[in-house]
């Protein structure tokens, strides 16, 4: 049995069933993210763990020990909320300190954990500052340390990072993830941020409408997507219809939908065979700079394809270009329409 | 507008330490009215009275509120619009008409509610519910009550005591705005009591109220000192309010 499991999970918020039989094991000392697009459904099982939300139907296990019911203060689980939820009208010190007196521990142990836990976040010299005193980032390394220093059997971040700034927050991703190393606590985490999913995750569970699109590792659920919504939610792939890949390649396959990356599809202006590629012609609609990448919507027989290629001189095509397309068949993947 | 609001004000403590006032300029100045004022054992005792009687209310409602919307919040959020249809009904209904009617209805019933302090208590809360009300309410959603009680209920705190040890705390400086706002409301009060309760219990208000018609300088100065002591005490709500709301947001 795994450390946290989730077994046959059932929610309903009246008509609406937000999770449809979710079975979900983590281990003890892993990092999973809960991955998905708005209204998914991951808060919810989040919530569902931390006691916050009724589980109607399936059952939760922690340690081994059935939760499903169990009175989330009971639970000892460390979680940090979106808005921080810090109290207003308690220093940082005394915010940190809030969950060890309900233990029941001495004054001068609070003290020396409040200490360390502010030594671990970087916030030594803000002790006695008020939350409406501090910076986004500073408010959230708050509430980060306020959840770890009851020393909790698992961490959970709803969303911890969206309401922080780009650059903040990748310092931030990595800071969380060192801590969770160092402590080896057992750590969900929220977001819809597929790019902080890939950074921070052990594995990664990709959710939609209530259900688990796929498991795996943040590479092998980005270079293998095993449907529809994960290969266009993971990584930006190009889902084709079988018809659609007819007209772009004259090759028909089997009746399943094909998942193309865009940068498996190399862009030139002269005509390259390669052995076990697949080449044609397209027509360069748009182009978009991301970073160091640059993205070109392509017309290819009537069907658009996105590609992919570093930001150079020589890969600048301007709108209207005829250019040469070529395209591993390695990389052409097929993936179901929905999870099974 | 401030000078048309300050000109009586300015008149009657000018007036108040006037010894006589017969043509454009008084004949002379002094603290005679202020020492009588302040040695009239009638005026002091209304004073506390006042006081007494605008407090009670004010705190009766303010506990009263503050259970409500915990309930209303943690448990049954579904109720919220009724509790505020209920809560804001007292500020459709004119307070002379509510106070002659209360006092129809109960008056001779031989109940509690009979008792004219008792009943004078109760019209206040109900006066002073709405405004009450939408302050805390406010107040409670500006802290975002909810997630604050779910971050504390996860640390191993009961809702109840995180209400009380978090919440209250927080939205402090609302609560006291609202329910200072009420005091201030109700100290000023005369007419109702007048109806129900002026014999039996004579506040400042109602003692400057019955004097009207005598020594004029007097009851001016007694008119300052009511004035001072409604400033006295806006004053340190506002600044220990501002004290700490300047602590927590520098």
């Amino acid at each position: 049995m795994s450390y946290i499991e989730f077994h046959n999970i059932n929610k309903y918020f009246g008509e609406n069933h937000v999770l449809r039989g979710i079975d979900l094991g983590v281990e003890e000392g892993e990092l999973v993210t809960l991955l998905g697009p708005s209204g998914c459904g991951k808060s919810t099982l989040l919530r569902c763990l931390a006691g916050l939300e009724e589980v109607q139907e399936g059952s939760v296990y922690l340690e081994g020990n059935e939760i499903t019911h169990m009175d989330a203060r009971l639970r000892r689980i460390g979680m940090v909320f979106q808005q921080y939820s810090l109290f207003p009208n308690m220093t940082v010190a005394q915010n940190l300190a809030f969950g060890l007196k309900i233990q029941k521990m001495k004054k001068p142990e609070i003290e020396k954990n409040v200490d360390e836990a502010l030594a671990l976040v970087g916030l030594e010299e803000k002790r006695n500052a008020y939350p409406g005193q501090l910076s986004g980032g500073q408010q959230q390394r708050v509430a980060l340390a306020r959840a770890i220093i009851t020393r909790p059997k698992v961490l959970l971040l709803d969303e911890p990072l969206s309401a922080i700034d780009a650059k903040l927050r990748r310092n931030l991703q990595i800071e969380i993830r060192k801590i969770q190393k160092d402590l080896n606590i057992t750590t969900i985490f929220v977001t819809h941020d597929q790019d902080e999913a890939m950074i921070m995750s052990d594995r990664i569970c990709l959710l939609n409408e209530g259900r688990i699109e796929q498991i795996g590792t943040p590479i092998e659920v980005y270079t293998a997507p095993k449907t529809r919504f994960a290969a266009g939610f993971i990584g930006n792939y190009n889902v084709i219809e079988p018809e659609e890949f007819e007209k772009i390649t004259g090759e028909r396959r089997e009746n399943r939908v094909i998942a193309i990356r865009p940068e498996t599809i190399a862009i030139s202006r002269e005509k390259a065979e390669r052995p076990d590629s697949y080449t044609f012609e397209g027509r360069v609609i748009e182009s978009r700079s991301r970073g160091s990448v640059l993205r070109y919507m392509l017309d290819v027989n009537g069907v658009e394809l996105s590609a992919d290629t570093l930001f150079r001189s020589f890969s600048i095509y301007e709108n209207g270009t005829r250019v040469w397309l070529s395209l591993e068949k390695r990389n052409c993947l097929t993936v179901e329409e929905q999870a099974v | 507008m401030a000078g048309f609001l300050l000109l009586p004000l300015i008149t009657t403590l000018v007036y108040s330490f006037a010894t006589r006032w017969l043509t454009i300029l008084p004949e002379g100045f002094t603290l005679q009215n202020y020492v009588l004022t302040l040695t009239n054992q009638k005026f002091m005792m209304g004073i506390l009275r006042g006081m007494i009687i605008s407090v009670i209310p004010v705190l009766i409602t303010n506990v009263s509120v503050l259970l409500a919307l915990f309930v209303v919040i943690v448990y049954l959020p579904q109720m919220e619009k009724v509790v505020q249809v209920l809560c804001l009904i007292p500020t459709t209904i004119n307070g002379i008409i509510l106070a002659t009617s209360v006092l129809a209805t109960y008056a001779g019933s031989g109940t509690i509610f009979a008792n004219r302090i008792v009943m004078l208590a109760l019209i206040y809360c109900v006066f002073t519910l709405p405004m009450t009300y939408q302050g805390i309410r406010n107040s409670l959603y500006a802290v975002n009550t909810p997630a604050l009680l779910e971050a504390a209920e996860i640390l191993g705190y009961r809702k109840f005591h995180s209400y009380v040890t978090v919440v209250i705390p927080s939205i402090l400086p609302g609560l006291c705005n609202s329910a200072l706002m009420c005091f201030a409301g109700l100290f000023g009060d005369f007419a109702i009591i007048k109806i129900i309760a002026s014999s039996q219990y004579e506040t400042a208000q109602s003692y400057l109220y019955r004097n009207r018609s005598q020594d004029t300088q007097e009851l001016s100065a007694a008119v300052v000192i009511l004035l001072l002591i409604t400033l006295l005490i806006n004053y340190c709500v506002h600044r220990s309010q501002n004290s700490k709301k300047e602590r927590r947001e520098a």
